[in-house]
């Protein structure tokens, strides 16, 4: 599918703010780079989603605009999923995870994805979004500061001898990427990973490409989508990497 | 905002922003397992709660449930006492308001919500809550993410306070999967003595 990319910026209380700016070289940086990791596996048959506007999508009844309302309202479906698999999945914080979702990740988009699969003709739909937290100037200089005197107490802690854990922490603007393979059946999500780091941009060439080369190391190969069809492998892709 | 209790820690949009940045610049309260009755004395209110969600420990949020993540679905109990000032509107309740006039208060106030896009009323109609006269209301919106969205909540004025007890989850899906899980909480509420 598309990549949703977004670019927040991130001020000194933590409040973030949409930029207005369209990320439309950032979103063709993680198009390319994950285009890149997807070849690198032989077993699955990657495609691009085809244009809403383009005039030969026969293979569907909707319309260009119905298309492309489909797009956002999945795409933001899949955002909401994938933040809460972060949150609930990933060990980042035990108070925040859910045991069960661990054993039973039942996560799903919901069968209304077959819609875009019918005008993509895909098994599976690849989702992509990437979010850029950028640290505004006044925030980069408290988090300056925040290194300073966390140095300064961490050296008097040293000398003094004194027992308590002490310091100042300014967290940093992030980057995340997450991508999910989805069922074009049952929306089901069948792979799923997220990575998030700090000091990152989707801006920034090598930047992506490590952000995603991560995040497909443990990209599964030899697809089985569903145990009646028997189908292994090759699953066709609709990504839309343009 | 949609609703003072949720909306201070889940506004409506910012689902995605608060999981990304995943507790890393505010506290997130912990999440506990829970299941079977449940009693709100500070509230005034008991419920039997459904098999495999997931409570918010915040003193905060008094009641919200989860069973997948906010953003994908909740459910929420909480009050307002009769005269405070709502969030969005301004407005306030009124003792001895009907129902159907605390429905068009919280309607409103529903539909000023900040980052509310599409709204949609789907049913606004009388319903008793706890054996009080009350409301049902049942919406639909989109976030500013582009998120669409499903609201069920009933309402009942019971002496000077407006009890809530509502679900929300994305319209696709998630609404359906877990409507009928929230039906049965909703028949079990109670209004205990403490909370008359």
């Amino acid at each position: 599918m598309p990549p949703s990319v977004n670019l927040y910026q991130l001020a000194v209380g933590g409040a973030t703010q949409l930029i207005d700016e369209p990320p439309e070289a950032a979103k063709q940086l993680v198009a390319t780079a994950i285009e890149a990791e997807l070849r690198r596996h032989a077993d699955i048959v990657f495609k691009p989603f085809p244009s809403p506007s383009a005039g030969h999508l026969t293979s569907s009844d909707l319309s260009a605009a119905e298309i492309r309302a489909e797009l956002e309202e999945t795409q933001a479906l899949f955002d909401a999923v994938s933040a809460e698999v972060l949150l609930h999945t990933y060990p980042s914080d035990p108070d925040q995870t859910f045991p069960e979702k661990l054993t039973n990740f039942d996560y799903s988009l919901g069968p209304e994805v077959q819609r875009l699969a019918k005008v993509a003709d895909a098994d599976a739909l690849l989702f992509i979004s990437g979010i850029d937290y950028i640290s505004t100037g006044g925030r980069k200089a408290l988090i300056g500061l925040s290194v300073v005197v966390g140095l300064f107490l961490a050296a008097a802690s040293a000398g003094g001898g004194g027992g308590g854990r002490v310091g100042l922490v300014v967290p940093p603007g992030l980057t995340v990427i997450s991508v999910g393979l989805v069922d074009a059946t049952t929306g089901d999500l069948l792979w799923c990973n997220v990575h998030r780091r700090p000091w990152r941009s989707l801006t920034d060439p090598a930047h992506v490409a490590g952000l995603t080369a991560s995040i497909f190391e443990g990209f599964p190969g030899n697809w089985k989508l569903r145990e009646e069809d028997d189908r292994v492998g090759s699953p066709r892709l609709g990504g839309a990497l343009r | 905002m949609l609703h003072s209790g949720i909306s201070r820690r889940h506004p409506v949009g910012a689902a995605v922003t608060r999981a990304f940045l995943a507790c890393a610049l505010t506290a997130c309260a912990p999440w506990v397992q829970v299941e079977g009755p449940f009693r709100m004395e500070s509230q005034g209110y008991e419920v039997v709660l459904p098999a495999g969600w997931w409570r918010e420990a915040s003193t905060e949020n008094p009641f919200l449930l989860t069973k997948d993540g906010v953003s994908l679905q909740y459910i929420s109990i909480d009050r307002v006492v009769v005269g405070d000032e709502l969030p969005n509107t301004k407005k306030k309740f009124a003792k001895g308001m009907s129902p159907d006039d605390v429905a068009a208060v919280e309607l409103e106030e529903a539909r000023s919500g900040q980052g509310i896009r599409s709204f949609a009323l789907v049913e606004k109609a009388p319903f008793p809550l706890a054996g009080y006269p009350g409301f049902k209301l049942a919406y639909s919106f989109k976030t500013e993410d582009g998120l669409r969205l499903r609201r069920v909540q009933y309402g009942a004025m019971v002496r000077d306070r407006v009890y809530r007890v509502q679900y929300q989850a994305a319209a696709r899906y998630y609404f359906d999967k877990d409507l009928a899980a929230f039906e049965r909480l909703r028949e079990s509420f109670r209004i205990t003595d403490s909370g008359i």
